[in-house]
């Protein structure tokens, strides 16, 4: 991880000791020659003046005739390079060696919890560790409790899975990526986000709109890439425990180990229990069921001083969980209960592949393996999920013009998925549980290409294209364009448009619909793949107030356009989940507004308003508001830390609009929509030298969904439907935890 | 709901107001303010600089830049020295040297 040293060269023309702008020029060596670095920046420590480099390289710095200075040349990708300036130097040169660790986002200072990255062509919401430590956070679905670009949401009053949405749409149309390998594909999606705990995670990037298509045309909506603690921290134990006021305990145990220049490992271990039941709203339900989660992942790499990069990695998952009536016991029937039983197995390797010396031409491979079976019950109800899935990217990347950078690669993936449906027991007096099956084989072979045009910092234009064919549903192509220009450099502009294709799995995607004794009513044999096209924008101006450097005003307007999405439509026939392919329109507009500003140092202050505006057209009712899509979201989130950020207090106000309900749906106040609520999180945390504690509080308001399951007095009746859930299931939460870091 | 964000906000606005207030009570005469050039290359070396350095004796302030590899310190002259500062970088593998600062916070600001 350490430093190559570089040569520091001063060439002495003369001696004129009264110049006072200094010429200077910034290179690096390529094949013994050197080769300017345009846009670079010197920087004069003790002054705080920043200067840029033209596009040959060359500066000239105002040093005001100090007789010594420390200026520090840098430029994004290589190692900064700091010297000594004497007077009477008249021409400052700086040579610039390329970093191998780039893969580090490279965030200092009094860590910021979320903010807007400023580099990259796609708008991208980074979420810190420290703003994953804002809440208590114990998986992924729970750290963007405080972004209103993701909303959090129950799929259904049983199983304590938990989705998002992004852009007012189901997360299953957002590609998760690990690392930037796609993750929680198919039948994985709706527990995924639970199997990824947040203590485990560096930072979380949102990119909204279509993005890239190197690893894959599923983004409709959006990129969710999480960026995990790495081998290489310097932190060879890791511990944190945590409690709540819900009997719910988790560990967490993390060791990254340097063996020797090259090799290192990360080992990653989660427990969690959900101790006890509580029914707080006095249904006879459980508020949240029973679980216990034991999840185990080890990651390695090897990194070569000549940029050849591998890593691999393993991760095991096993959950289990069980819900329902609080007397329910596990195998009975005799009351309505559910147990779930969920396995996950992954494998991957990455491989980078350096062409030449300055690593401006490379290749990547990787492949990933995963194997997920889901057996579980529904009262009567059965379900059964299995894949498994190889998926495989090779990509060639060229970057050794300034100006013009592409990729291209080929990409292949299988897909084996099984989802099946019956009834446990024949002789119940219900008979509106009935058998369903959705297998399928799918063989995807595709080739992609991005080109990236670049023009300093002033713009950028990013257009890909993948073509796949897939022996389910024939050919795909998806476009893909991202453009970005800085007006000025407080004044940014984002582009974004293109199309998206997921292949659906009926019941996974839809998973909440098993918490009912509805029928399933299979309207179609064929289930188009899912298709959509998205464009969008953002306009972001950093702003000259408070004391931070971060303050900034943005705006995100996108839309979605459905060409097919699978419908599942609980109103066309009473008793009955209706499923069928889209015929006719369905689309979302989204507009976001995003402020954030420290009004004095050590206080940031952020506020962020969405709303959205989503239509679908239902069998028999034409275009209409599409149900159980909430209206806007508001977030406030205050955070005031003392130096050095040795206390942190965080408070985090919500409140989420109301949702379309279901005609069978009541709604406390009386209309066709769902009350808007607040929600409230307060956390405060203590640091010491090697440990940290935490106490904080979620839904202070105490605020829940009344009747969340419709018939909860007769778990028998065919009316029975726990699946609707439009706020929040369980109470008041306190909680703590701590968390120790021992260094290197 | 409206009420309960105006209350929130002027709440704000007034924990603003008298922090800031605070904040500019005049400081002891012995806290003093010193920044070292380093080493540092990483963003994860700053961090770990950035857990370890707060719980060094006296201590007041700190910040790191990994853009100008540089560590500003605020502390008490009666609990500690420069030199102990700069052994407490050096101790965790990298260099420190001292740079002076002609208008400290201002370009800290920049």
């Amino acid at each position: 991880m350490k430093k190559i040293f570089i040569a520091i060269l001063f060439t002495i023309f003369s001696l004129n000791a009264f110049a006072q702008s200094v010429p200077g020029a910034i290179y690096e060596v390529v094949n013994s020659k050197r080769v300017p670095l345009p846009f670079s920046q010197v920087f004069w420590i003790e002054k705080g003046t920043l200067v840029e480099a033209d596009a040959e390289g060359r500066f000239s710095i105002d040093l005001q005739g100090a007789k010594e200075a420390t200026l520090v040349a840098t430029y994004i990708g290589y190692n900064k390079d700091t010297l000594n300036y004497t007077q009477g130097v008249e021409f400052i040169e700086f040579i610039l060696s390329g970093d191998n660790t780039l893969t580090d986002a490279v965030v200092v200072g009094r860590q910021a919890g979320n903010y807007l990255s400023k580099m990259p062509p796609v708008k991208t919401e980074v979420i810190t560790a420290a703003g994953i430590c804002k809440l208590a956070c114990c998986n992924l679905a729970e750290s963007f409790e405080n972004s209103a670009s993701v909303t959090v949401g129950y799929s259904d009053a049983i199983t304590g899975s938990k989705q998002i949405k992004l852009l007012g749409l189901s997360g299953i149309y957002t590609q998760m990526q690990d690392e930037n390998r796609p993750v929680m594909r198919g039948l994985t999606s709706p527990f995924g986000l639970s199997y990824v705990p947040g203590q485990w995670l560096e930072s979380i990037q949102i990119a909204k709109g279509p993005s890239s298509v190197l690893n894959g045309n599923e983004a409709i909506t959006g990129q969710i890439n999480m960026e995990y603690k790495k081998p290489t921290d310097e932190k060879p134990f890791f511990l944190n425990l945590f409690g709540s006021s819900h009997s719910q305990v988790e560990g967490n145990v993390i060791s990254s180990l340097q063996l020797n220049p090259k090799w290192s490992t990360i080992i990653l271990g989660h427990y969690s229990k959900k101790l006890d039941s509580h029914d707080n709203n006095k249904d006879g339900f459980r508020d949240e069921p029973l679980a216990q989660q034991i999840n185990l992942a080890n990651r390695w790499l090897y990194a070569d001083p000549n940029g050849l990069q591998v890593k691999f990695g393993f991760q095991f998952v096993k959950d289990d969980r069980e819900g329902g009536e609080m007397d329910y016991k596990k195998g009975s029937t005799d009351s309505w209960g559910s147990v779930i039983d969920n396995q996950l197995f992954n494998a991957y390797t990455k491989i980078g592949i350096p062409l030449d010396e300055e690593q401006t031409q490379s290749l990547a491979l990787f492949l990933d393996y995963s194997d997920y079976i889901s057996n579980s019950n529904y009262w009567i109800r059965n379900y059964t999920g299995a894949q498994q899935s190889l998926f495989a990217n090779f990509m060639y990347q060229n970057m050794s013009s300034e100006n013009h950078h592409y990729t291209v690669g080929l990409t292949a993936k299988r897909d084996t998925v099984r989802e099946r449906v019956a009834s446990v027991s024949s002789n119940t007096t219900i008979t509106t549980i009935n058998k369903a099956k959705f297998d399928r084989l799918e063989s995807v072979v595709g080739v992609f290409g991005e080109y990236t045009y670049l023009n300093g910092e002033k713009l950028s234009l990013v257009t890909g294209l993948r073509a796949e064919y897939s022996s389910l549903y024939g050919f795909m192509i998806a476009p893909r364009l991202n453009f970005k220009y800085t007006f000025t450099e407080d004044l940014i502009m984002r582009l974004s448009g293109g199309r998206g294709m997921r292949t659906p799995s009926i019941i996974a995607d839809n998973i909440g619909i098993l918490s009912s004794n509805y029928k399933f009513n299979i309207k179609d044999n064929d289930w188009g793949v899912e298709d959509a096209w998205t464009v969008g924008g953002n306009l972001t101006g950093y702003l000259n107030i408070g004391a931070g450097e971060n303050s900034y005003l943005s705006f995100d307007y996108f839309y979605t356009n459905f060409q097919n999405q699978v419908i599942v439509d609980q109103d066309l026939l009473q008793y009955n989940i209706s499923i069928y392919n889209l015929d006719g329109q369905a689309y979302t507009h989204t507009y976001q507004l995003d402020f954030t500003v420290d009004p004095i140092e050590r206080f940031n202050v952020t506020a962020t308003l969405r709303y959205t505006d989503a239509k679908v057209t239902l069998e028999g009712r034409g275009l209409v508001e599409r149900p159980m899509t909430s209206k806007y979201k508001a977030v406030l989130n205050l955070q005031y830390a003392l130096p050095m950020n040795k206390w942190i207090f965080d408070f985090t106000a919500q409140l989420n609009g109301p949702m379309k309900l279901l005609s069978f749906m009541e709604s406390p106040n009386g209309t066709e929509y769902s009350p808007a609520y607040p929600m409230l999180f307060a956390q405060v945390t203590k640091k010491f030298r090697n440990f940290d504690i935490y106490i904080g509080g979620e839904n202070l308001t105490n605020y829940t969904q009344k009747n969340a399951i419709i018939k909860a007095d007769d778990p028998f009746n065919k009316g029975f439907n726990a699946s609707l859930v439009w706020g929040p299931l369980s109470g008041i939460k306190v909680y703590g935890g701590i968390r120790l870091t021992i260094w290197k | 709901m409206k009420k309960i964000f105006t209350l929130l906000l002027s709440l704000l606005l007034v924990a603003s107001f008298s922090i800031n207030a605070n904040a500019q009570k005049k400081q002891k005469a012995s806290i003093k303010e010193v920044t070292f050039v380093t080493s540092i290359d990483c963003a994860s070396c700053a961090k770990k600089l950035e857990a370890l350095l707060p719980y060094e004796r006296g201590v007041k302030d700190l910040k790191i830049s990994v853009e100008t590899a540089t560590v500003w310190f605020k502390y008490d002259e009666t609990k500690t020295t420069k030199e102990k500062l700069a052994q407490a970088i050096i101790k965790e593998g990298f260099t420190a040297k001292e740079v002076v600062l002609e208008e400290n916070k201002e370009s800290e600001k920049k």
